[in-house]
C-alpha cells in the first residue's frame, strides 16, 4: 500500500522541552488517522511537523516518499484545517474557499465550478457570497474543510477541529467528516484529545504521551488490547492488577495477583517472576452465572452499587485488597445487593497485561 | 377623623425608563458645552468676521471681499497645494516607516523588550514640539551634526541645505508625528493572530502573498485611521512648519499667522475656513474609502 506520511525519528525541540521526541509513523493512503493524546503530549506539533509550520530539530518528514523536512508550507502537499479555523473575514465564503486555487493561477472559470463542487460537497451551496461571520460554528466548520479540500491535497490535516462545537453539533460533524472522507478518499490526519471521537472515526489512531508514540493500531486493538497503562486508562478505563508471572498457559500467561491465579493474554513471553499489570475492562467483568463459564472465576463480595441509566456500576471485593469496578446492564444485576456475596469473572482475552 | 396613610408613590415606569436612557447625558454634558461654546461659537463668530471685515471704513458692511480674493489669487491656491503636497509627503512616510515598525513590534514577545521599544517609540511624545524643531534646526542646519557626518563621510562636498525648506519640514514633521501612525497599526495588528498568515501559508501563499492577501487588508483599518491622524495634525500644524520653514515655505497655517499679526481678521477666516474644510473633506474621502473596501466584507470581531 502506498504510504502518504513517513515519519522517521522526528524530534521537535522547544528550547529545553522535547515537544515531539523520536516519533516514527507510516500513514497509508486514504487513511483516516488520528493522534490521539491529553494537552500536551505534542500531537499537534507533530500535526505541525507534518504540515510545515514547524521543522524538526532531527529526523525526517516524507510525503508520498518525497523528503520534504525543510519545505514550507506551501510547497507542500498539504492542508490543514485550523484548530481556530482562521478564516478570513475580509473575503465571503466563495474566495475564502477560492484562495489556494486563485495563488495557483487557476483559470477563472475552472475556480468557479471546484468552489461550488467543494461546496456543494460540504452541504453548502448557495453560501457564496455569505460573509464569515454570518455562518453558523457548523458552517464555519464546513468552510474551513471546504477551503483545504478544494486544493486536492494528497494530505489533509486536521487540529482538533470540533473542539469548539457543542456536543450535539460535534456527533453530526464526525459523522459528516468520516462520511466525507470516504467520498474523496483523500488521507486525513486527525488531532484529538477526545477518544471517543478517535474510536469512533479513525482507521488507525496513535496514541501520544509527552512527545512520544505510546501504541499505533486500529480502534478495536488500542481498545481491546492496550500495549501500556498509559493507553488502557486514557482510552476508556480499566481495572489494573499488579502482579508476578506464574508461567505460561497456551498462547496465554498465568499472572498471580495476590493468591489468586489470573489468566491473562500476553504480547510477548514474559518472563516467569516478571512484575506485571494486568487490565480488565469493568464492561468485561461478569457476575452470577455468566462468571462461571469463565477462565477466571471467584467468589467476592458487593461493596457498592451505581445506577447509572443503562449500566449500573459495581465495587466488587475479591479479598486480600482486590477491588475490581464492574459496569454491568441494568438488567443484568438481578438480585444483587451491598454486602452480598456473588460470584464474579473474565475471560482470559479480556485480561491484557501492559507492557511497563 | 381618620388619617390619610401617606403611601410611596411608585416612580412611574416611563420616567424611570427615560431616567436611565439620558442618565448618560450629564456625562457628556461638559465636553458638549465646551465644544459648543468654544468650537462652534467660535466657528460661527469666524464666519462673520469673514464676511465683515470691519474695521478698516467704520461702518461694517456685509461683503464677500475677503473670499473673493482668497478664491482669485492662485497664490493662495499654490499656498493650498503646498499644504496638500506636505500632508500627503508626511502621511506616506510615516505609513512606510511606521508600518514595518508597527508590524514588528507586535512580534515581539519578552515584555521587557517590548517596554523598551515603547519607550523609544512613544518618550518624544513627552517632549515639546518645539523643543524637538529646535533639536531639528541644530542637527539639520549647515553647520549641524547630519551635515558635518556627511562631508566626513566624503559623500558631500557643499553641506546640503535640510533647514528653511519643505524637506526639513517633512523630516520634523515625519519625526513628531510617527507615534500617531504606529500606535493604531499595532492595535490592529495585535489583534490578528499567527494563524491567519499560516492558514494562507498552506494554501500556498508565499510570505509576501501572505502578508498582501491577508495581513493588510485585515491591518487596514488601522492604516487608515493612523493616516488620518497623521494627515489632519500635519495640514492644522504650525510650529514645525513655521520654525524649520524659516518664513521661505507658506502654508495655511502661516498664512493665517501671518493675517492675525497684520490685523486681517477678515482674511485670515477665510484661510482658517478653508483649512477645516480641507481637514473635513480628507475624513470624508478616506472614510469613503474604507466603506467601500468593506463593502462586501466587514472585519469580525471575534
Amino acid at each position: 500500500m502506498d504510504v502518504d506520511v513517513e515519519l522517521v525519528e522526528v524530534t521537535k525541540c522547544f528550547g529545553p522541552v522535547r515537544a515531539v521526541d523520536g516519533v516514527s509513523l507510516r500513514i497509508s493512503r486514504g487513511e483516516f488517522f488520528s493522534l490521539l493524546g491529553p494537552s500536551g503530549c505534542g500531537k499537534t506539533t507533530t500535526l505541525r511537523l507534518i504540515g510545515g509550520f514547524e521543522l524538526p530539530t532531527s529526523g525526517v518528514v516524507r510525503l508520498q516518499g518525497r523528503d520534504v523536512t525543510d519545505q514550507p508550507p506551501y510547497r507542500r502537499a498539504t492542508n490543514m484545517v485550523f484548530q481556530q479555523l482562521a478564516l478570513f473575514p475580509h473575503l465571503d465564503v466563495f474566495e475564502n474557499v477560492a484562495f489556494g486555487l486563485r495563488l495557483r493561477r487557476v483559470p477563472a472559470a475552472d475556480v468557479s465550478r471546484r468552489v461550488r463542487r467543494v461546496l456543494e460537497l460540504v452541504d453548502l451551496g448557495g453560501y457564496e457570497r455569505r460573509l464569515i461571520h454570518q455562518l453558523s460554528g457548523g458552517q464555519k466548520q464546513r468552510v474551513a474543510i471546504a477551503r483545504a479540500l478544494v486544493n486536492e491535497p494528497a494530505v489533509l490535516l486536521l487540529d482538533e477541529p470540533l473542539g469548539s462545537l457543542d456536543l450535539k453539533l460535534r456527533l453530526a460533524m464526525q459523522a459528516e467528516l468520516k462520511a466525507l472522507q470516504h467520498r474523496v478518499g483523500t488521507t486525513f490526519v486527525y488531532v484529538t484529545h477526545d477518544q471517543g471521537e478517535a474510536l469512533t472515526m479513525s482507521d488507525r489512531i496513535a496514541v501520544m504521551r509527552d512527545g512520544r508514540v505510546e501504541q499505533v493500531a486500529v480502534p478495536q486493538e488500542i481498545y481491546g488490547r492496550p500495549r501500556t497503562r498509559f493507553v488502557a486508562t486514557f482510552i476508556g478505563e480499566a481495572n489494573l492488577l499488579e502482579g508476578r508471572v506464574l508461567g505460561r498457559n497456551g498462547d496465554g500467561l498465568i499472572v498471580g495477583i495476590g493468591p489468586f491465579q489470573v489468566r491473562a493474554q500476553g504480547r510477548d513471553a514474559s518472563p516467569a517472576g516478571a512484575a506485571v499489570t494486568v487490565a480488565v475492562r469493568p464492561e468485561h467483568v461478569k457476575v452470577g452465572t455468566a462468571a462461571m463459564a469463565c477462565a477466571n472465576c471467584w467468589p467476592a463480595v458487593v461493596r457498592d452499587l451505581t445506577f447509572m441509566g443503562p449500566v449500573v456500576r459495581c465495587l466488587l471485593a475479591l479479598g486480600e485488597g482486590v477491588v475490581l469496578t464492574a459496569e454491568l446492564h441494568n438488567d443484568e444485576v438481578g438480585d444483587l445487593r451491598v454486602g452480598g456475596a456473588v460470584t464474579v469473572g473474565w475471560a482470559q482475552q479480556h485480561g491484557v497485561v501492559l507492557q511497563e | 377623623m381618620t388619617l390619610a396613610v401617606p403611601r410611596a408613590v411608585p416612580v412611574p415606569r416611563l420616567s424611570r425608563r427615560l431616567r436611565a436612557r439620558y442618565a448618560h447625558l450629564g456625562l457628556v454634558a461638559p465636553a458638549l458645552a465646551l465644544s459648543v461654546a468654544v468650537f462652534w461659537l467660535a466657528m460661527l463668530i469666524l464666519l462673520v468676521m469673514s464676511l465683515y471685515p470691519f474695521l478698516a471704513s467704520g461702518t461694517p458692511r456685509l461683503t464677500l471681499e475677503a473670499w473673493r480674493k482668497f478664491v482669485g489669487d492662485g497664490y493662495y491656491w499654490g499656498v493650498v497645494g503646498t499644504t496638500v503636497y506636505l500632508a500627503t509627503l508626511v502621511t506616506g512616510l510615516t505609513l512606510v516607516i511606521g508600518y514595518p515598525a508597527a508590524y514588528a513590534m507586535s512580534k515581539i514577545h519578552r515584555p521587557a523588550l517590548l517596554l523598551g521599544a515603547y519607550l523609544i517609540l512613544f518618550s518624544p511624545i513627552l517632549v515639546s514640539v518645539v523643543v524637538r524643531t529646535y533639536g531639528w534646526l541644530l542637527l539639520l542646519g549647515r553647520e549641524g551634526a547630519v551635515n558635518y557626518l556627511l562631508r566626513a563621510a566624503g559623500v558631500i562636498t557643499e553641506p546640503l541645505p535640510l533647514i528653511f525648506n519643505l524637506t526639513g519640514i517633512v523630516i520634523a514633521m515625519v519625526h513628531i508625528l510617527l507615534p500617531f501612525m504606529v500606535f493604531p497599526i499595532l492595535g490592529v495588528i495585535g489583534q490578528l493572530g499567527p494563524e491567519m498568515k499560516e492558514a494562507a501559508m498552506d494554501l500556498g501563499a508565499t510570505r509576501w502573498q501572505a502578508f498582501r492577501r491577508v495581513t493588510l487588508p485585515l491591518t487596514l483599518p488601522g492604516v487608515v485611521s493612523g493616516a488620518q491622524i497623521v494627515f489632519t495634525l500635519t495640514v492644522s500644524a504650525f510650529v514645525t512648519p513655521f520654525l524649520m520653514g524659516g518664513g521661505k515655505v507658506q502654508v495655511l497655517s502661516s498664512l493665517i499667522y501671518r493675517d492675525m499679526e497684520a490685523v486681517n481678521l477678515g482674511f485670515a477666516s477665510v484661510t482658517a475656513f478653508v483649512l477645516l474644510g480641507l481637514a473635513v473633506a480628507i475624513l470624508l474621502l478616506s472614510n469613503r474609502l474604507v466603506s467601500h473596501i468593506y463593502a462586501r466584507a466587514e472585519v469580525e470581531r471575534v
